[in-house]
């Protein structure tokens, strides 16, 4: 169910007519279960990591408050992991069992129920972990105060960081593994891979989690005490699968207080969803195919005959899908927010017009640059310590905000390219151009667009095979063909007209603006983005590249 | 923004139609397929479009019949077994349309489930209200694709909006030869994808077909076709199952997928004849096709 389907929008649009009927405590309770089906659509088995997190790092966070659970409460946690775990983790075949009951046909829905021991391996593991952590648990509340804080906030980095650690980088690690014992000569070396499918969004919740406790042992936000409340920060379905990245201190106060529909606020959600469909269904899902046909041509080792112009412009679409089907998500994630009352950050600001690789990073998936920047970059040191720790710590959060993207070297290669380029750029002390100097500005957004472009070719690349032959040929030989000029124009008409409108509005973040304009102003805009998602969104809707992040 | 929507609406249907080559050739079918009386008719995608010459094709029949044979296309381009189903209902399976025999021709896994239908030409030239379960129930199986289809069936625009993709975007220098060669390689990749997404090929949607032709006595005869790598001697697999299917149902499985004669020079590209293909296909096809009649 994604954002650029009907199904979601009947079920969103379901959920918020009962939602403003409600009182503010029900209404919670009805967007977390709201949040809990729009996420078991994709794998309900995965909701049990979400359950798992959340109540972590809610028993997590109030121990680092110093606040103890009573044992009644401990009990009721553990026994909704356990039972998560039974519901949704051990092979009951819901279709045929549902099937079965519905034809009364007992004998059928008994062979639907598990029945091997090895299907009850979640709930027996959830048991045993549920029952050792909760005989620990009175002995660390009974720790001193500062051990506590440091116990409770490791509990919670480890728990998230393994759950991440084995379902998005175990296969990877297994591989790299054995690539690198074939590579010093052991050839007899075959570890396989566990084909394990990674859970959308994982990413990102266990981020969330994970800052929610670091904000309370740094003293910057307040635990709740209702778990309910918790687990809707978790999960809150409008930006589950590819955020904006929130803070605790940002979402939680609105989900613990009554909300309203702020006076513009419908609006302002409409501009953003209209913007947000148009950016991912006319931009994003017709650049895939100009920057597929280049990329696959690569990877199939097929390339003889193209032109470097005909690879950069399809690098100049990925480019452009990239920014419409990532930034077009968080924009329908911050108007149906809105609908609902909750407000989400900023997380783009017409980020290909940046003038430097730092210039980028304040405008590009904002919410994930600022929690590296506040949860890694400022921990290792920042830019205290000298030059060269400075560029160390530069390199490492980068080098890990890759590896965030993608099991994969070409990720890591990814970071390590833009932690680079922001080296350099300190270490050259390049002062960004003042905004009057219209020319330097210029040239300046042309460099740095290009010098993302070549981060993007590490990002889409199958492998650095690829990279090194379509950097070669762009370099070499950059004949703008027929092939290059008409894909160019299919650039052009897909995506200036927006970009022309962002850069008078600031990106996402001012397009609200549009809101006050004169109204035929304003119903040519949405007449124009009405009839160019209508008429000209890529008929195969393609699903989020985030949600694989 | 309503009035712009009207307009755009009006606009399609009273020009874009009119203007539309393939519309005119759909919205054809029912006056082509009276005047072909008790011919052949050959119903298929763009490989039938640009590989068989009907008037080649009656005039040999005809002389080894030693009678008049009359013979025409009814294509709807990238369509497959399910729209091929619509196109016959609507065309054929109507009092006094009775062609001698339909002639499908496939390649590769166009006789099974699951790919990729164009919703908005069957929404609005080959289904009425009446098929809309049938449609429901075998061709559109997810709840976003009989949106799309409802949607197309009253909306004319949105319907087109392939065709007016198409229209505007010929507007860019050199966007039709683009388009063609971006389309193979990432239509080869997808295909790819799809097939091997896909556990195993089933065949609803052509049971329903033979069914219905048994129902309405209408003799069809399907035809593997020769693609340029099939030619050259690596033909694709036979969908067996769609074959023993078809056979079972009485109905004629005729084998082309190698050609004589048929080289890449006869071609325009890995699938499509030229007119010098066209023309010997069509008369081996013809000469395939004399049991059959």
């Amino acid at each position: 169910m994604n954002y650029n389907q009907l199904s979601f929008w009947i079920f969103y649009f379901t959920v918020l007519v009962a939602y403003w009927r409600l009182p503010h405590r029900k209404q919670n309770t009805l967007m977390l279960v709201a949040s809990y089906v729009f996420y078991g659509f994709w794998d309900y088995r995965f909701l049990f990591l979400i359950l798992v997190s959340t109540v972590i790092d809610f028993i997590g966070g109030l121990g680092v408050a110093g606040i103890e659970l009573p044992a009644g409460r401990l009990r009721r946690l553990f026994l909704i992991l356990v039972g998560g775990a039974l519901v949704l983790c051990s092979h009951v075949d819901y279709p045929a069992l549902f099937e079965a009951l519905r034809r009364g046909d007992g004998g059928a829905a008994a062979l639907a129920l598990p029945r091997r021991l090895a299907d009850f391996y979640v709930p027996i593991g959830a048991a045993v972990a549920c029952a050792g952590y909760g005989l620990a648990l009175p002995r660390l509340y009974a720790l001193a105060e500062r051990r506590r804080r440091v116990v409770f906030l490791a509990i919670s980095m480890v728990a998230n960081l393994a759950i991440l650690a084995f379902f998005k980088y175990c296969d990877f690690f297994i591989a790299s593994f054995v690539d690198l014992a074939r590579a010093l000569g052991a050839r007899d070396v075959s570890v396989g891979v566990l084909g394990i499918v990674l859970p959308a969004g994982i990413s990102f919740y266990t981020f969330q989690a994970m800052s929610y406790t670091v904000d309370i042992y740094r003293k910057e936000t307040e635990p709740t005490t209702h778990l309910g409340d918790f687990a809707l920060f978790v999960c809150f379905f409008p930006h589950l699968v590819a955020g904006p990245i929130m803070r605790a201190h940002t979402l939680l106060p609105q989900v613990l207080r009554p909300r309203r529909l702020a006076p513009g606020a419908f609006e302002e959600g409409l501009v953003l969803v209209l913007v947000g469909l148009f950016k991912k269904m006319v931009i994003a899902d017709n650049m895939a195919p100009i920057a597929n046909a280049v990329f696959y041509r690569f990877q199939d080792g097929d390339a003889g005959g193209m032109s470097g112009g005909e690879a950069l412009v399809g690098l100049y679409a990925f480019a452009f899908q990239i920014y419409g089907d990532f930034s077009g998500y968080s924009s329908i994630a911050r108007g149906i927010s809105k609908w609902l009352g909750f407000e989400l950050v900023v997380n783009f600001h017409n980020p290909y017009v940046a003038v430097s690789p730092s210039d980028f990073w304040r405008r590009w998936h904002v919410s994930l640059s600022s929690w590296l920047r506040d949860y890694l970059y400022i921990p290792l040191g920042g830019n205290r310590g000298g030059k060269l720790m400075e560029y160390r710590n530069l390199m490492l959060t980068m080098l890990l905000g890759g590896l965030w993207h993608g099991a994969s070297w070409t990720f890591v290669a990814w970071g390590f390219y833009h932690g680079a380029i922001l080296c350099v750029f300190r270490l050259l002390r390049v002062k960004d151009p003042a905004p009057s100097d219209r020319l330097r500005w210029l040239v300046r957004v042309v460099v740095m667009f290009h010098l993302t472009c070549l981060g993007w070719l590490f990002f889409r690349a199958d492998s650095f095979r690829t990279v090194m032959e379509m950097s070669v040929l762009i370099a070499t030989d950059l004949r703008l063909t027929p092939a290059a000029l008409a894909a160019a124009g299919l650039i052009v008409f897909h995506c200036a007209a927006l970009f022309v409108v962002e850069l008078f509005t600031d990106g996402e973040n001012a397009l609200g603006r549009l809101i006050r304009a004169p109204w035929p102003l304003q119903g040519a805009f949405y007449s124009y983005l009405v009839a160019m998602i209508s008429l000209f969104g890529a008929e195969q809707a393609i699903a989020f590249i985030y949600f694989q992040f | 923004m309503a009035a712009v929507l009207l307009v755009l609406e009006v606009v399609t249907r009273t020009k874009l139609f009119a203007m539309s080559k393939d519309f005119r050739h759909f919205m054809g079918f029912a006056e082509a397929a009276t005047a072909l009386d008790h011919g052949v008719a050959f119903v298929g995608n763009s490989a039938t479009r640009l590989g068989v010459d009907p008037a080649i094709v009656a005039r040999e029949l005809g002389d080894a019949k030693g009678e008049a044979v009359t013979a025409d296309v009814f294509t709807a381009d990238a369509s497959r077994i399910n729209t091929w189903h619509y196109i016959l209902e609507s065309t054929f399976w109507r009092p006094g349309k009775r062609p001698r025999l339909v002639v499908l021709t496939f390649y590769e896994d166009d006789l099974a489930d699951g790919n990729r239908i164009e919703i908005g030409r069957v929404a609005q030239f080959f289904t009425t209200t009446r098929d809309w379960p049938d449609v429901f129930r075998v061709d559109l199986p997810t709840f976003g694709e009989r949106t799309e289809f409802v949607v197309s069936s009253a909306w004319a625009t949105y319907a087109a909006r392939a065709r007016i993709r198409e229209r505007t975007l010929r507007l860019i220098p050199g966007y039709e030869p683009y388009a063609a060669a971006q389309n193979d390689v990432v239509f080869k990749h997808e295909r790819a994808r799809e097939a091997a997404a896909r556990p195993e090929l089933t065949h609803v949607a052509l049971h329903r077909l033979l069914r219905r032709a048994a129902e309405e006595e209408t003799r069809l005869c399907f035809v593997a076709y020769p693609t340029l790598e099939a030619a050259q001697g690596e033909p694709y697999p036979i969908d067996t199952a769609g074959r023993a299917a078809v056979e079972a149902a009485g109905m004629r499985f005729i084998d082309l997928r190698r050609v004589d004669g048929l080289g890449p020079e006869l071609y325009d590209d890995d699938v499509h004849l030229n007119e010098a293909g066209r023309a010997l296909y069509s008369a081996v096809l013809a000469d395939a096709l004399r049991e059959a009649l």
